[in-house]
C-alpha cells in the first residue's frame, strides 16, 4: 500500500523550527486524503473540501452550491427516508407540479416585465398549482426520516457539524469520537454518490430566509454587494455566494444534479483528518468506502473568464443606517501567485493598530476611528483593499485623501526593515496559532491542497522570509495604480422618523377632545370628558409628553 | 454488503465489511478519563491559584488571568467605566511604556495581549510563541499590574465607544437583545448599560481608581498552557507577582435581579428590512438546580439540537420559515438564566412562526419526549463530552473558570453519570414545572405593518400570543424611550 509520509516544517527563520508529520494518499479514483495524527484527546476532526464553489456558477444558477450544500443534509436512497421508492415517488410527483407552476411564474414575469398587472385566470392557476403542491410534500413527511444524516452524527457525539460554501469551496466537516471514524466515512461516501434531492422546495425557502438575514437586513448587506459587483466587472466572484434571489426561486432539482455531478466526483475532494487517529486506519476505511466511488466522467470546467484590465477608476456612493465608511479595492492577482508574498506583506504593513493607516487616521490626523487594509487571493483571481471607518463627522473626501496618501507612500518608500520584520513574525505566527486547534490546522492543509499542495504552506511561509523591502514598494505600485481604484463611501442616513406611538396617542386624544370642546356646552359632559382623558393621558410614560398633555388640558379647563 | 450503484469497473472492491446502513455499525469502546482540576492546580507563595499544563504540541505559551471584579460594580452614573478600564489596562500603555511603544513592541513579537471586563469578571490574557515567553510574560504582567492609562488614548476610547453607541438601533439584533434584557431583568446590572452622559463623565481618574480598588492578587485566577518546563513557569510566575500587596477582603459577588417579567407581546419598529426578529421564553433556572440536567436534555430535544430538535425541524426544515431557529436555555451562574427561543422570518411569516413555537413548547408539556428523543440527547451529551476537554489550553481555562465560579467539585466526573440517570418521568416532570407559556415574554422587532399583515396561507397574529404592547426605539445615547 503506497504511503507518503511528510513533514511540514515551518522554518521561516534559524531561531524557530516547528514540524507538523502529515501523512497523504491518493486513491486510483483521484480523491486525495491528508491525515495529521494527534492523540491529546480521542476525538478526529474530519472534513471532506471540494473544489467548487460561486465561481463555477453562471447566471441563472447563481447560488447553487450554496443550495447543494444545504441539500447534502437531506439524505440518499438509504438515508433520510424510510421508503426510498415511496420516497422517488414523491420527488417525481412534486416535480411535475413544478414544471407547471415554472410555466405559470414565466408567464407571470413577462406580464410584470411590461408592467401590467397579472390577470385573474393566472394567478388563479398559479394558486391552484401550490394549491396541489402542497399536500403532496406535506403527504411525503410520513416517509421521511428527518435530517437523519445530521442526527446521527450528532447521537454519536459529532460536535461542530457543519458545511460552508465559499467562492471556491464547499466544505462538509465534524469532529466524531476517534472510535467512530467510519460513521464518517460511511454517510459521507454514500452522500458523496448517491445523494436525492428531497425537501427541496422548502429547503429554498430556508436559503432566501438565509439571504433575508445576511444580507437583505442589514445596514450594508445590499451595498457591499453591490460593490462586489461593481469591483468584479468579468470573473464569476461577481455574484454572491448566496446568489441572486431571483436565481434562488429559477434552480431546479435538475441544476443540482448537474451540479452535483460535475463537482462531487472524488478526483475533485480532498479528505483531511487531523486527531486521535493514524493513516494506516483512514487508508484502510478510504479504500473500503471512497475507492468504489467512480472519477467523474470528464474533470471539472475551469473558469476560463479572466478580468480585462480596469479602464479608469469607479465610485460608489451609498447610504445606510450604519457607520460612515469607505473603502478603496484594487485588483491584483490569484493565490500562488509569486507576487503573493510581498502582497501579504503589504497588507500587514498597512492593517492593524500599529499599520501605517491606523497610525495615520486615526492617531496623527483624527480623521477615523478605525482603518486597516486586506489580501484576499482567491483560486482564479485577487483584490486587495483597504478600509477606514471615518468619524462620524469627518469630511469623507479628506478621509479618503489622507488614506490614498498613505497608500502612495507605500508605492514610493520602502517600509522600515522593522516593519517587514514584524509582519514577517506576525505572518509565521498566525499560521503556528491557527494550527492549534485541528480544525484550524485542517483547514489551513486542506485549503493549501485545494489550490495546489498542502506543501506550499511552508513554500509560502519561505517565500515571506525572502521578501524584501523593495519588493513591497514593487507590487504597491504594480497594483494599487489609480487607475485601478474602486472606491465606495457609505454615509450615515438618517433614521425614518418613525412616529412615537405613545406620541401618537396622545395627539389623537388631545385633537379629539379639541375637536368637541366647543360644541360640548354641559360643564357637567365635560368636565366628564375631562376626566376620561386625563386618566387615560396619565399612564403616558414619557414624562415630558404627559407634562404636556396635561398642561393642554388645563388650558382647554379654563376657557370654561 | 453496502449498496452502491454506480460504474461497474469498481465493484471489485473488496466490500464485505461494510454494512447496509450506517445503523449497523460496531464501534470499539472508548474509555475516557476526564482530566481532574487537582492534576492541574497549584498555587503560588502569596495563595494565588494557578492552573498549569505543559503542552508541547507547539510552540507556543497561552496565558489568561481571570479577575475577580465585573461591570456590576460599576457607578451609578458611571455605567461603562469598568468595561473602559478593562479596555486601557491594555491599549493605555503601562507604567514603563506609553502605548504607542507597547502596541509596537507586542506586535513585533507576534504576542498578543488583550486585557477586558465584562458583566462577572476580568480578564487580561497572552497568546505568543514559546521563544518570546520571558519579554511577553513581563508585558503581560504590567498590563495586569501597572496600567498607565494614557489620556489620549482614553479620549480616543470614549470617542469610538460613543460612535458604536450611535449605531445601537442600526441592527435588529443589537435591538432584540437589549430589549430582551431589559424585559427579563429590569433595573439590574445586566441592563444598566453605558449612555452618552455616564461614558462622557469618566476619566482617567476614575480609571487609575477602580484599578487600585479591585485588582489584588489573591483576585485573580491564572491558567497556563504551553510549551514551556512547569517548575521553571511557576519560578516566573512567582517572580512576577512580587511585590504586589495583597488585601483581605474580598468583593460580594453580583446580587440576584429580582425583576418579575411582565407578560406580554412586545414589539419595537424597524423600517426598511423584510426580516422580523422574534424571541419567545422566560426566567429559567440556575446551575446549582439538580434538574439542570432533565432541563438540558428537554431543551435539547425542544429547541436546543439544531437539526434533532422539534422547533428547527418543524419551522425551519417543515415549514421553511426561518434559517436559525432554536431555542437556549443555559443554567445561570449566580442567578436563574433564561429560557429562549430566537428566530428570524420574512416580516409576513413571523406570527405563524411564532406560533408554532408556541405550539411546539405546549406539547412537550402535555405529551412530554420519547424514549428515542431522551436517547439521542443523552447520547449526545455522553459522546460528545471529551470535547470540552480538546486542549490543555481548555483543560485549564475550563477549570480556571470553575474556580472563579466556585462550581460543585466532582462536576465533570459525574456529568455523563448525571445524564444517563435522567428518565422519561424526569423530563415530563421538569417540562411541567420550568415551562410557562403563560409567563412568556415576546419581543418582535421588524417592519410591524408588515408583520401583523400575516400571511393568507398561515393566518396567525401576535394578539393570540398575548397583549400586544408596541414600544418606540430607545434613543441610543440616552436609552430612553
Amino acid at each position: 500500500m503506497p504511503r507518503l509520509f511528510a513533514c511540514l516544517l515551518l522554518a521561516a527563520s534559524a531561531a524557530f523550527a516547528q514540524e507538523i508529520a502529515v501523512e497523504e494518499f491518493t486513491l486510483d479514483n483521484g480523491m486525495k486524503f491528508l491525515i495529521v495524527p494527534r492523540h491529546e484527546t480521542p476525538r478526529v476532526f474530519c472534513a471532506i473540501m471540494f473544489r467548487v464553489g460561486a465561481v463555477n456558477e453562471r447566471p441563472g444558477i447563481t447560488g447553487i452550491s450554496h443550495i447543494l450544500e444545504h441539500m447534502m443534509f437531506k439524505g440518499t436512497h438509504t438515508l433520510g427516508t424510510s421508503d426510498a421508492k415511496a420516497d422517488a415517488a414523491a420527488n417525481d410527483a412534486i416535480e411535475q407540479v413544478w414544471v407547471d407552476i415554472r410555466k405559470d411564474r414565466a408567464a407571470v414575469s413577462d406580464v410584470e416585465r411590461k408592467g401590467v398587472p397579472v390577470p385573474d385566470d393566472l394567478a388563479q392557476h398559479l394558486a391552484g398549482l401550490m394549491a396541489k403542491y402542497e399536500p403532496l410534500s406535506k403527504d411525503q413527511k410520513a416517509i421521511i426520516v428527518k435530517d437523519d444524516l445530521w442526527e446521527r452524527y450528532m447521537r454519536n457525539g459529532g460536535t461542530n457539524l457543519n458545511a460552508s460554501t465559499g467562492e471556491d469551496s464547499t466544505q462538509y466537516f465534524v469532529e466524531v469520537p476517534s472510535n467512530k471514524v467510519e460513521l464518517y466515512f460511511w454517510q459521507e461516501s454514500d452522500r458523496m454518490h448517491d445523494a436525492v434531492w428531497r425537501e427541496f422546495y422548502s429547503e429554498r425557502e430556508v436559503v432566501k430566509e438565509e439571504r433575508r438575514l445576511s444580507v437583505e437586513s442589514t445596514p450594508t448587506g445590499c451595498i457591499d454587494e453591490a460593490f462586489e459587483s461593481m469591483f468584479w466587472q468579468a470573473m464569476p466572484y461577481t455574484w454572491p455566494v448566496v446568489g441572486w434571489m431571483s436565481d434562488l426561486d429559477a434552480i431546479t432539482p435538475a441544476d443540482l444534479e448537474a451540479h452535483y455531478r460535475t463537482f462531487y466526483a472524488p478526483n475533485n475532494a480532498v479528505g483531511v483528518f487531523v486527531g486521535d487517529v493514524d493513516a494506516k486506519r483512514v487508508r484502510e476505511l478510504a479504500d473500503e468506502y471512497f475507492a468504489p466511488l467512480a472519477r467523474g466522467p470528464k474533470p471539472p470546467p475551469p473558469v476560463v473568464t479572466k478580468e480585462p484590465p480596469q479602464v479608469g477608476e469607479r465610485r460608489m456612493v451609498a447610504e445606510a443606517e450604519s457607520q460612515p465608511s469607505i473603502e478603496v479595492a484594487w485588483h491584483t492577482v490569484a493565490a500562488r501567485h509569486a507576487d503573493e508574498p510581498a502582497l501579504s506583506l503589504l497588507k500587514g504593513i498597512l492593517d492593524g493598530k500599529t499599520g501605517r493607516l491606523y497610525k495615520r487616521l486615526v492617531l496623527e490626523k483624527k480623521l477615523a476611528i478605525d482603518a486597516g487594509a486586506s489580501s484576499d487571493l482567491r483560486r482564479w483571481a485577487g483584490e486587495f483593499g483597504i478600509t477606514v471607518k471615518p468619524k462620524e463627522d469627518a469630511d469623507l473626501a479628506e478621509a479618503e485623501r489622507e488614506a490614498l496618501a498613505v497608500v502612495d507612500e507605500g508605492a514610493s518608500t520602502p517600509p522600515t526593515l522593522d516593519e517587514l520584520q514584524k509582519v514577517k513574525n506576525q505572518l509565521l505566527a498566525q499560521v503556528v496559532q491557527r494550527m492549534r486547534s485541528n480544525q484550524g490546522l485542517a483547514f489551513i492543509i486542506g485549503r493549501s491542497e485545494l489550490n495546489g499542495s498542502w506543501r506550499d504552506v511552508k513554500g509560502q511561509l519561505d517565500a515571506v522570509e525572502k521578501v524584501t523591502v523593495y519588493d513591497v514598494v514593487d507590487v504597491a505600485k504594480k497594483y494599487l495604480t489609480a487607475q485601478g481604484r474602486n472606491v465606495l463611501w457609505v454615509k450615515r442616513k438618517a433614521p425614518e422618523p418613525g412616529v412615537d406611538p405613545e406620541t401618537a396617542m396622545v395627539e389623537k386624544t388631545l385633537n379629539r377632545i379639541k375637536g368637541m370642546w366647543h360644541d360640548m356646552k354641559d360643564p357637567a359632559a365635560r368636565a366628564q370628558m375631562l376626566e376620561q382623558a386625563r386618566a387615560r393621558l396619565g399612564e403616558v410614560k414619557n414624562a415630558e409628553l404627559r407634562k404636556k398633555a396635561e398642561d393642554t388640558l388645563n388650558e382647554l379647563e379654563k376657557q370654561q | 454488503m453496502k449498496a452502491i450503484v454506480i460504474a461497474l469497473t469498481v465493484v471489485s472492491v473488496a466490500l464485505a465489511e461494510a454494512p447496509s446502513h450506517p445503523d449497523k455499525l460496531t464501534y470499539p469502546p472508548l474509555d475516557y478519563l476526564v482530566p481532574k482540576p487537582e492534576d492541574f492546580r497549584t498555587t503560588l507563595a502569596n495563595g494565588v491559584v494557578v492552573f498549569i499544563a505543559e503542552d508541547h504540541e507547539l510552540p507556543t505559551l497561552d496565558v489568561s488571568a481571570t479577575v475577580r471584579v465585573g461591570s456590576y460594580l460599576d457607578p451609578a452614573g458611571k455605567e461603562g467605566l469598568a468595561a473602559a478600564m478593562g479596555d486601557q489596562m491594555r491599549n493605555g500603555g503601562t507604567e514603563g511604556m506609553e502605548p504607542q511603544a507597547l502596541d509596537e513592541r507586542l506586535a513585533f513579537l507576534a504576542a498578543n495581549v488583550s486585557s477586558s471586563v465584562d458583566l462577572t469578571k476580568g480578564t487580561v490574557s497572552l497568546s505568543c510563541l514559546a521563544k518570546d515567553a520571558d519579554e511577553a510574560l513581563g508585558l503581560f504582567f504590567d498590563v495586569l499590574r501597572r496600567p498607565r492609562f494614557d489620556e489620549g488614548r482614553l479620549a480616543l476610547y470614549k470617542q469610538e465607544t460613543l460612535q458604536r453607541m450611535k449605531g445601537r438601533n442600526d441592527r435588529t439584533n443589537g435591538i432584540e437583545d437589549r430589549e430582551w434584557d431589559r424585559l427579563m431583568y429590569g433595573d439590574h446590572p445586566e441592563t444598566h448599560l453605558a449612555t452618552k452622559p455616564s461614558v462622557e463623565a469618566i476619566t482617567r481618574q476614575d480609571l487609575v481608581d477602580f484599578h487600585a480598588k479591585y485588582y489584588f492578587p489573591r483576585d485573580v485566577i491564572l491558567s497556563v498552557a504551553g510549551d514551556f518546563k512547569r517548575e521553571e513557569m511557576l519560578a516566573k510566575l512567582e517572580a512576577a507577582f512580587g511585590g504586589w500587596a495583597d488585601r483581605d477582603e474580598r468583593v460580594a459577588p453580583i446580587a440576584a435581579p429580582t425583576n418579575e417579567p411582565a407578560p406580554g407581546v412586545y414589539m419595537f419598529p424597524k423600517t426598511k428590512v423584510n426580516q422580523g426578529r422574534v424571541s419567545i421564553g422566560h426566567l429559567g433556572i440556575q446551575r446549582t438546580n439538580p434538574d439542570h440536567y432533565a432541563t438540558t436534555l428537554l431543551n435539547y430535544i425542544l429547541g436546543g439540537g439544531s437539526f434533532t430538535s422539534r422547533i428547527t425541524g418543524r419551522v425551519r426544515s417543515d415549514e421553511g420559515l426561518a434559517y436559525s431557529v432554536n431555542s437556549r436555555w443555559q443554567p445561570g451562574t449566580y442567578y436563574p438564566g433564561v429560557f429562549r427561543i430566537a428566530f428570524q422570518s420574512k416580516s409576513e411569516t413571523c406570527a405563524f412562526a411564532a406560533k408554532l413555537c408556541v405550539e411546539e413548547m405546549q406539547k412537550a408539556i402535555d405529551a412530554g419526549v420519547t424514549e428515542q428523543e431522551l436517547s439521542g440527547a443523552k447520547s449526545y451529551y455522553v459522546e460528545s463530552f471529551p470535547n470540552r476537554f480538546s486542549s490543555k489550553r481548555e483543560v485549564v481555562n475550563t477549570f480556571a473558570d470553575d474556580e472563579y465560579t466556585g462550581r460543585e467539585k466532582g462536576y465533570y466526573e459525574r456529568f455523563r453519570e448525571n445524564v444517563e440517570k435522567v428518565t422519561l418521568d424526569d423530563v415530563k416532570r421538569v417540562a411541567k414545572a420550568y415551562l410557562h407559556p403563560d409567563k412568556l415574554v415576546i419581543v418582535v422587532v421588524g417592519d410591524l405593518d408588515a408583520i401583523r399583515k400575516g400571511i393568507a396561507a398561515h393566518p396567525a397574529t401576535f394578539d393570540e400570543l398575548g397583549k400586544v404592547t408596541e414600544l418606540p426605539l430607545s434613543d441610543p445615547f440616552t436609552l430612553k424611550r
